[in-house]
This record gives C-alpha cells, structure tokens and sequence, in this order.
C-alpha cells in the first residue's frame, strides 16, 4: 500500500473525514468504471460505488493494510453490485418463458450496445467490439487484469477461484482476443474504409448479441 | 507451432506474473523462438490497446454523494477491535486474576482462622466437630498418619450414626455443650509469617490529595442560572482560548438558535453560504462558529440569550454545553477551516503569559494601562464571528465570501476577549 494512501487511512481513523473524501476522489473513476462493466447501467453503478464507499468507511477500521486500498475497495464494490443485481433480477413467470423459449435476451453490456461505439475512434471501436464477443468470463477476467489491474491473486479472491484458473482463463481470453482482431484487422488494411452498418457480419460493428448460459 | 503450456507462459509474462524460476524459462523460451517472441509482442500490444481504452467518467455529484452520506453516518470509523489473540489474553487474564483473588482469599482465611485458633480457646473446637460423633476408640493423640507404621484398627462405623454438618451461614446456637463426646483437634501448627499468610492491608500509606479539574458540562437550559454563570465564567478565566461543544438535537435548527442568540447579543456572525445550503438538505452535521470578540463575561450573556432562543422551539433543540480549553489539534483543524491561522494562543499587545486575560499581578508601564484601557472603554468595533462546516464537505476558504467579510472585520483581538471555537453539533 502507498505512503498517500496509509496516511490518508490513518487520519480518517483519527476522525478526519476530509482524508476519506481524498480517498474517494482518488478511486472514484477506477471503480465507477468497474462497477459500470457490471451492472450495465451508469445510475446503478453510481449507486454501487456510493455504497461501496460507505461500507468501506464503515469498515475502514478492518482493512490490515496488507494489500493494496484500491484491491480492497474493489472487493466491496464487486460485491454491492453483485448484491444490487440479485436484488434487481427480474421476475419471469413461467408462462412468459413458455412463448420465447429458445430466445434469450441481448447482452445489455456497454460494449455490445450499437452506436455506443461509433463515437469512439475506429480501433477504439474494433477492439471494443472484439472485447464483446469474448466469454464473459473471459471477458471479466481480462478487464480485471488489464483495465483495473488487478493482479492474479486478487482476481482469484474477487471471483473465488483458484489462482491456476485465473491464469488459464486470462491465457484463453488473451489468445481468443487476438484470434479476434486479427481478421478485423487484416480487413481493415485491405479495404482501409471504416467499415459501415452493413458490414456487420464480420464482427466490425458491435451487435447485440446472445448472452451466453454460464 | 507453441505448445499450450508455452502459450500460457507467455501470457503470464505478459501480465507480468511469473515465478522466478517461470521468468528463466520465458527468457530461453522467447530468445530460442521467434513464433514465442512474435505472440509475446501482439499480445503484449493488445494488452496495451485494451489498456488505453477511454474511461468512463462518474457523475460530478458522485463524490459529493459519498461524502454526504458519511457526513451523515452518526458516528467515525469504529477503532480497531481487539484481536483474537488480544481477547485471548483478556480472557486468561481475567481467569487468572478470578484465580489469583480466590487463591488469595482462601489463604487469607486460613491465616485468619488459624490466628482465631491460636488466641482464643474457644476457637479450638469448630462449631462442627462438637456435633460429630466421638471417635471412642482411639484417642485424640493417637490419631493414626498416613505414614505411621503402626498397625492401624478399623474404624468402627456406627450405620445408624447421622453426621450433621452446619452449613448455615449463622452459627447454630448449642444450648448444652455435647463436651463428653466431642473430639479435640490437634493444636494447631505455628503461622508462619510468609508471603501468602502475611496480614492483608496493614501498611497502606494515606492517600495523597489529588485535585481534578472537571471540564464544565451543564445541560443548556440551566445556563441562565446566575451561578452556571459565574461558573462559567471562572471557568473561562482559566485558559486563554476555548472550545464550546454544544451538543444539540439537530444541527440546523441549532444553528438557527444559536445565530438568534448572537444576534440578541450583538454578535454579528457571518454565516458561509456554502454551510447553510449544505445545512438546509441535511448535509452537515457539524458547524464552527468562531469568534474572538467576547470576553468571559459576554459568552456567558450569549449562551444565556441561547436559553431563551432554545425555548422558543418545541421541543428544545440544544442539548448541552461542553467547554474546553482549545487544543493544539483544534487549533490545526481551525487553520484548515478557516484558511489561515488565527493564532487562537496568541495574546494581545499589553497582555503578557500567565495572566489568562486578569488582572496581572505584575507591575505594567503607563503606556500599556493606557492603550489597555482605551482598548477596553473606545466603542469597540463590530462583534463579528464566523460560521463554516466543521466536519464533512467545506467550502473552500477561498471561496467563501462571508470569510472574506469576517476576515476584513475582523480587526484586532481586545486584551480581555477569550477565543471561542463553538461547535454544533449532534448529540450522538
């Protein structure tokens, strides 16, 4: 743990509650962010890292120090927005099953959602795009790593697996994520035109896809 | 064509996660291949693409939220909870002190029986033996030991023979003395004056007078009792600053009846309002009043003009007032507050240390009783005071304009005027 973050701890635990508000503006991003991969939905993840924030505060007394203040945020956030996705499930009678069975409901993720990327610059786009077609466990696993850089051991914890599945999971998403980009890549230094709406069937374009069954 | 496992060892170097031994075998791996070192740098770039993928950036309010909600948690982070291995030694300590005390108090009693027994005859004979039945076989000094070679004779039991044992805490009153058939117990062994028998207590110096100084805690309705005047009053005499804790049921109404008060006082508190916007939605819970125009005498006017305010609300919104002396600790939080440093344990020109705003017992120069008492008979300038956020979310001093204000009129402090930190705040 850093030096900044220690002192910060130590001064809220002496009752200064500015030191806790230095930590927030510090994680606040990392962890919206996380939180944003989630639940799907900016609102629900501003309300998972406010209560995060609180449980932490909450608890601040029990962190050890012995590993990092934003590892340990993360786990409380994971595990609020878990919480607030049970809480949130929905409630699907039988009968409403019965009429689309055989249809499952589109991947609500921010990087499947079309036109949310066209925004973005085309490699942005691509790699977005590609990111969304990984597993979602592949996909949860690689964020973790690359986007909120947490390390194998962490990952392990947050999700409760061993740490040799974490590592055969992030090799798999790694070696698939390029097997990914690689076509889309080739295509784009062929055609060197920003694919458009028709092109779609090659991945280009991020497409509402079907969640997968864990 | 890699196999998986050099695959996977090529992955984890690229997440930066190898064991010594694994970092050796990367390095050979990626020197003697060109396909490993070709995969190791795509996916290397990968991982720097997904990296540098935009971020999302949370509500402006997000930060605020959060820290409204804390501002809002009624009491800080608990301190740390003793450890296992702490309550594990509490818990030993406390069996072992329950053993020591019972040890302590059966040798106590022992020693004190044995002592009854050595002076007083009577004491010889237990309440208890005199209802035995006599052992009429041997006699009292031939009582067999363990260790005597002597052929021991069965003991012969009576069946129909009943015991009675006194256990009741009051001693039976025996009418008749059954002394025929009582046994007589040995003469007891000498006390031997050691550690554990030794007399419990005897050699207690007298207690030294110890005087406490009792902070002043007076609940707020009793603050216009002419003698919680006084005694506050002396009680401000005694420090050179102080700080208030008044303790109140919620803070924005507190806060409206303290600034009533004031006003009634003419005190002129110029009120941050950055604070009373946050105190309005319920985001504060701690406000400062600062002021260092008042002297003992006035504070005690004002907190008594509090009464009066407090009981036009229904029910009663303070509490009580607490009074300190201010605290280094106070002090830096005042700093932080307020921007900059009032110097609360600065005294004015003509005053020197020691004299905690009497009449110094030192003799002064001419000069200094004059300005002292143009200082203390000039109309004074404006009362002011100042109120901001103590705990939770503050407006920058900067960007206060009634600091500012407060700031400019400040002026200097008057020789007999007592720095007051005055905190509202919840009771809980």
């Amino acid at each position: 743990m850093n030096d900044d973050d220690r002192r910060l701890i130590a001064d809220c635990l002496g009752g200064k509650r500015d030191a806790f508000g230095e930590l927030v503006s510090r994680y606040q991003t990392r962890l919206y962010n996380a939180a944003l991969r989630l639940v799907h939905s900016p609102d629900d993840a501003a309300d998972v890292v406010q209560e995060a924030f609180l449980s932490a505060y909450q608890a601040l007394h029990t962190f050890k120090g012995d590993a990092e203040f934003f590892t340990w945020l993360y786990r409380i956030t994971f595990n609020a927005a878990i919480s607030l996705k049970r809480k949130k499930r929905p409630v699907i009678s039988l009968d409403a099953n019965a009429q689309d069975s055989g249809f499952e409901p589109d991947d609500p993720s921010e990087y499947v959602k079309p036109g949310a990327g066209l925004e973005r610059s085309e490699d942005e786009r691509r790699l977005n795009a590609a990111i969304a077609k990984l597993s979602a466990e592949h996909r949860e696993v690689l964020l973790m790593k690359d986007i909120d850089g947490l390390k194998y051991e962490d990952i392990a914890e947050v999700l409760g697996v061993p740490i040799g599945t974490i590592r055969s999971r992030l090799h798999r998403a790694r070696l698939e994520l390029r097997d990914l980009l690689v076509p889309s890549e080739e295509r784009g230094a062929l055609t060197d035109d920003p694919p458009t709406g028709e092109q779609s069937g090659s991945g280009a374009i991020p497409q509402p896809r079907r969640a997968r069954r864990d | 064509m890699l196999a998986p496992n050099q695959q996977e060892l090529i992955a984890a170097a690229v997440d930066g996660e190898l064991s010594a031994e694994e970092k050796r075998a990367a390095k050979l791996l990626l020197e003697t291949s060109p396909e490993a070192l070709a995969l190791y740098k795509k996916l290397k770039a990968d991982r720097n693409r997904v990296r540098a993928l935009p971020q999302q950036q949370p509500p402006t309010s997000l930060a605020a939220r959060v820290m409204a909600r804390v501002a809002a948690e009624p009491v800080r982070p608990a301190q740390p909870a003793p450890s296992r291995d702490r309550k594990r030694i509490s818990v030993f300590a406390f069996v072992a002190l329950a053993a020591s005390l019972l040890i302590a108090v059966t040798v106590a009693s022992f020693a004190y029986n044995n002592e009854r027994g050595a002076n007083g005859g009577a004491a010889k004979v237990g309440p208890w033996v005199r209802e035995l039945p006599a052992n009429h076989d041997a006699p009292p000094a031939a009582v067999p030991s363990p260790t005597d070679s002597a052929p021991i004779e069965p003991v012969k039991l009576d069946p129909f023979a009943v015991a009675h044992a006194d256990v009741s805490p009051v001693p039976r009153v025996i009418e008749s003395p059954l002394t025929a058939s009582v046994a007589v117990a040995p003469t007891p062994r000498p006390l031997v004056s050691d550690f554990n028998a030794a007399p419990l207590l005897t050699h207690l110096k007298p207690f030294d007078l110890i005087q406490a100084r009792v902070p002043f805690l007076r609940p707020v309705a009793e603050l216009n009792r002419e003698d919680t005047r006084q005694e506050l009053t002396e009680e401000l005499a005694r420090d050179p600053a102080f700080r208030f804790d008044l303790f109140v049921r919620d803070v924005a109404r507190g806060t409206d009846a303290f600034r009533n008060a004031a006003k009634t006082a003419g005190l002129n508190v110029y009120a941050d309002a950055g604070t009373l916007e946050r105190l309005k939605k319920r985001q504060s819970n701690s406000v400062v009043i600062y002021t260092e125009s008042l002297s003992a005498s006035e504070l005690a006017d004002l907190f008594d003009a509090l009464v009066t305010q407090d009981a036009k609300f229904s029910p009663r919104v303070c509490d009580s007032l607490h009074a300190v002396p201010v605290s280094r600790t106070d002090e830096t939080e005042l700093k932080a507050v307020l921007g900059f440093d009032v110097g609360v344990f600065k005294r004015p020109l003509g005053m020197k240390a020691g004299q905690g705003g009497k009449s110094g017992a030192k003799s002064v120069s001419a000069g200094t009783i004059d300005e002292v008492t143009k200082a203390l008979t000039t109309p004074s300038a404006e009362k002011c005071a100042v109120l901001v956020t103590w705990n939770g979310l503050r407006t920058p001093p900067a960007m206060s304009a009634e600091l500012k204000t407060y700031l400019a009129k400040r002026g200097d402090r008057k020789p007999n005027a007592v720095p007051a930190l005055i905190v509202i705040r919840t009771a809980n």
